[in-house]
């Protein structure tokens, strides 16, 4: 896998630390914007807020999201690159989460 | 540090506010309680415990908050037919030499005739704590604590290491600080085993938040609310790796549980999840509860971070709002003391937040409101739980002479 170095991705998307292979985004974006990831453009295909994390490369099923260096727990299907990654395809690796219907 | 004068008292501990606390030993009591506070809002807070059946754990509570250095006097308020034991919580305030009187609703006559004497009792108490002496407060005598509620993906980010800087310097001036929920350090034990000052240390940071996996898996829940990965966190995991952020980067002291008061300036860990099978459900029902067990620790405020935007407040504490999310901020600023989330825009470091949280610290200590303490947010909430008391390895300052490590 290509590895490209940061200034490749959006300013929007947030790397807290090298090695990571989720982003954080530094305010909300409306689903359609292109964005630069890893070198690569993507296009966003969901509206995601602030906060929320999109994979930096292709994630297979059962690979450890790492967010600041630490495992964060283990996607439940394949991601790819620049898709959000939440509780929809990331499960922990410790206790369930709980979410309500609205999610 | 900048100088705040405090309020001495009979412990040697200073108190950055001296309020009259008007203290419900039941439910059924609390009504009453409330009415004698009502309108003296400012220095008369109610706190209390709601359960008719006795419980150590809410004894030792009632009494570490009845002789928290922020308290002046006490009116205990009891219905009468109640198990907690109200003489004995009496004579310790007593024997603390602060004002305190206890009513008894079914020997006062009532609801009216209880609530007329308390409020007596309470301009009378006022009016005596006013002469308390004001003292310097030295930056080893102040215990703050920290808690994130609402927290979202920026919690993490921007306000948590922003309070871990903080956290940093008052550690440095002598002070205690003091994090907690270790529900919320699980996927942290091992990383932070590494900040103990001893080995022995290290191993008991594991096993308390061994013990929360333990208990929360029990409970089939995590310390994860909705609105968290409403936030963008996903798994408990992300919010731990936020939330223990807060804790700074500097040595671990020690290990207390609720009501042990550290001896020696220095950064703890409280762990906040009872001892024993699972018996009480959720170790804090919410973070008001989390709020009470520091303030039973001696905490004088408390920094508390929030994504999602919280209100509270609390009784007996103040409590220092820290927002991580600039887009709670804009929409909640009024209910916040600190913008963190300028850090995300890229208009501050955490360093200049860090800085701007151990200023604020110390001109709360000396008497500036907080934002909900301005409001008159005066939340309050203890529950049933018990605990084992600690082991020796986990206050290595307690044993080793001042400042070994």
């Amino acid at each position: 896998m290509a590895r490209a170095v940061s200034g490749d991705t959006d300013r929007r998307l947030l790397r807290l630390a090298e090695g990571d292979n989720v982003l954080i985004t530094t305010t909300s974006i409306p689903a359609g914007e292109e964005l630069l990831v890893d070198g690569q453009l993507v296009e966003l295909a969901v509206p995601v807020a602030l906060g929320f994390k999109l994979a930096a490369s292709d994630l297979e099923e059962g690979a450890v999201a790492v967010r600041f260096g630490m495992p964060i727990g283990r996607t439940t299907e394949a991601v790819a690159r620049g898709a959000l990654v939440h509780t929809h395809n990331l499960e922990s690796l410790y206790l369930r989460t709980h979410a309500r219907g609205e999610q | 540090m900048t100088s705040m004068l405090g309020y001495l008292r009979s412990d040697g501990r200073v108190g950055i506010r001296n309020v009259v606390a008007v203290v419900y030993l039941v439910e059924c009591a609390h009504h009453v309680a409330s009415r004698i506070a009502a309108g003296l809002q400012d220095d008369v807070h109610v706190i209390g415990f709601g359960g008719c059946y006795p419980n150590d754990y809410a004894a030792m509570m009632l009494e570490r908050l009845t002789t928290h250095p922020n308290v002046g006097a006490v009116l205990l308020v009891s219905l009468g037919c109640e198990g907690f034991d109200r003489a004995a919580l009496a004579r310790q305030v007593a024997a603390s030499g602060r004002p305190v009187e206890t009513l008894v609703i079914q020997q006062a006559g009532g609801t009216r005739t209880t609530i007329e004497a308390g409020r007596a009792w309470v301009d009378e108490a006022r009016e005596r704590i006013a002469a308390t002496p004001r003292v310097p407060i030295r930056p080893e005598q102040l215990v703050v604590g920290t808690i994130c509620g609402g927290s979202d993906s920026t919690s993490g980010i921007t306000a948590n290491p922003a309070v871990g800087r903080a956290f940093e310097r008052l550690v440095e001036a002598g002070a205690t600080a003091i994090f907690e929920e270790t529900g919320e350090l699980i996927g942290c034990e091992h990383v932070m085993a590494e900040r103990a000052i001893t080995p022995e240390l290290g191993r008991e940071l594991v096993k308390a938040v061994e013990k929360a996996e333990r208990y929360y898996r029990t409970l089939g829940h995590g310390s994860f609310a909705a609105g968290n990965a409403e936030g963008g966190l996903t798994t408990i995991e992300e919010k731990s790796l936020g939330a223990y952020a807060k804790s700074g980067t500097g040595p671990i002291h020690g290990v207390i549980k609720p009501g042990d008061i550290p001896a020696h300036g220095g950064l703890y860990l409280l762990d906040v999840v009872p001892d024993g099978e699972v018996r009480w459900g959720f170790p804090n029902i919410n973070d008001n509860a989390e709020a009470a067990e520091l303030m039973a620790c001696g905490a004088h405020m408390i920094l508390f971070t929030t994504g999602r935007g919280s209100v509270v407040g609390s009784a007996i504490s103040p409590i220092v709002k820290v927002c991580a999310n600039p887009e709670t901020y804009a929409r909640m600023s009024d209910d916040m003391d600190v913008n963190a989330g300028r850090i995300l825009r890229g208009e501050a470091t955490i360093d200049e937040v860090g800085e701007e949280i151990f200023e604020l610290v110390q001109r709360v200590a000396a008497g500036e409101p907080s934002a909900s303490e301005a409001m008159g947010h005066q939340e309050f909430v203890l529950t049933y739980k018990s605990f084992e008391p600690i082991g020796p390895a986990c206050l290595p300052l307690a044993t080793a002479p001042p400042m070994a490590p």
